[in-house]
């Protein structure tokens, strides 16, 4: 451990002071995504501190108020933002909703014949046609004689 | 019994979840944009447009706040999901990319996210705590997941735990 947080020391110099006046200060005082206990029964507990954007911090107090440092980590983990994912997923839906419903509108231009698909003729309504019923997630928009089930 | 229920009613759902959404028609809105857009600020005014969809006005605190209980309630449903058929027993669920980290946590530890989690979804719908700190929570637990799935780490803080309280 000694040498991890030497190594630390030495690289960041100053991110080290502001860790150690941190950790000797106010070890159990929560500041949100820096300074947290960590969640699980297996890792209680122990501490989170966020020294700087790669370097985690694992520390525990012990029963005489020392402040205890565990590991000292060059966190290759930290880059795949959770939140960020989360966010994410929802604009990658939106993008697909909005593609949906831009494909039915376009299908349904094409049946009432304002306009015509590009290089295709245009086809006269056959009574087996189904007009889309709107944008399904993870289907593509039926049309011709498929059934909904 | 009026004081409990009025008690749990501003407990659990807050005291203005329901604004009265107010009607204007064109031509109002036309004449006399600037109150409906000043009744817009305090609540919902809606603009009737015969055959075309209604639109309705209202202040950007309160679009943004629509908007972020959109995004975690899609998230806040997979999560629950997951949650009740792992805690029931099911290990095999299906879980999007991003929540695959929730494996590392056994049943016990699911539960007290969801309380976590839930508890932060709430009071954020409510209006009572900022959007921020659901991600916090999220980002707190994903953080912990991460130690856990790191076998070398998790043996270095178990053999730490003996001088630690």
């Amino acid at each position: 451990m000694e040498s991890e947080w030497k190594a630390f020391a030495l690289a960041h110099p100053q991110a080290a002071q502001r860790t150690y006046e941190r950790l000797t200060a106010e070890p159990l005082v929560r500041i949100a995504r820096r300074q947290f206990p960590l969640k699980g029964a297996a890792t209680k507990p122990f501490w989170e501190y966020e020294a700087t954007a790669a370097f985690r911090i694992y520390y525990a107090t012990n029963s005489t108020n020392m402040t205890v440092i565990v590991a000292a980590r060059n966190d290759v983990h930290s880059g795949s933002d959770v939140v960020a994912l989360i966010k994410n997923r929802r604009m990658n839906f939106e993008i697909e909703m909005r593609s949906l419903r831009e494909s039915a509108h376009r299908l349904e231009a094409m049946e009432s014949g304002t306009i015509s698909g590009k290089g295709s003729p245009k086809k006269k309504e056959d009574a087996t046609m189904r007009r889309p019923r709107g944008p399904e997630l993870g289907r593509s928009v039926l049309w011709g004689s498929a059934s909904l089930g | 019994m009026y004081f409990y229920m009025y008690k749990i009613e501003t407990e659990w759902y807050g005291r203005d979840m329901a604004t009265a959404e107010k009607l204007a028609t064109t031509t109002e809105l036309a004449r006399d944009y600037g109150r409906i857009l000043d009744d817009a600020a305090k609540g919902p005014v809606s603009i009737p447009r015969g055959k075309k969809p209604d639109i309705t006005l209202i202040g950007r605190d309160r679009w943004q706040q629509a908007e972020a209980s959109q995004q975690w309630m899609m998230a806040f449903s997979v999560i629950v999901r997951y949650g009740v058929d792992r805690i029931g027993g099911d290990s095999g669920v299906v879980l999007p990319a991003e929540f695959e980290w929730l494996r590392a946590f056994e049943p016990g530890d699911l539960l007290e996210f969801l309380r976590e989690f839930s508890n932060a979804m709430k009071d954020a719908t409510m209006g009572v705590r900022p959007w921020e700190e659901v991600e916090d929570v999220l980002y707190e637990w994903h953080r912990s997941a991460i130690v856990l799935l790191d076998k070398h780490l998790t043996s270095r803080l178990k053999k730490a735990r003996a001088n630690v309280r």
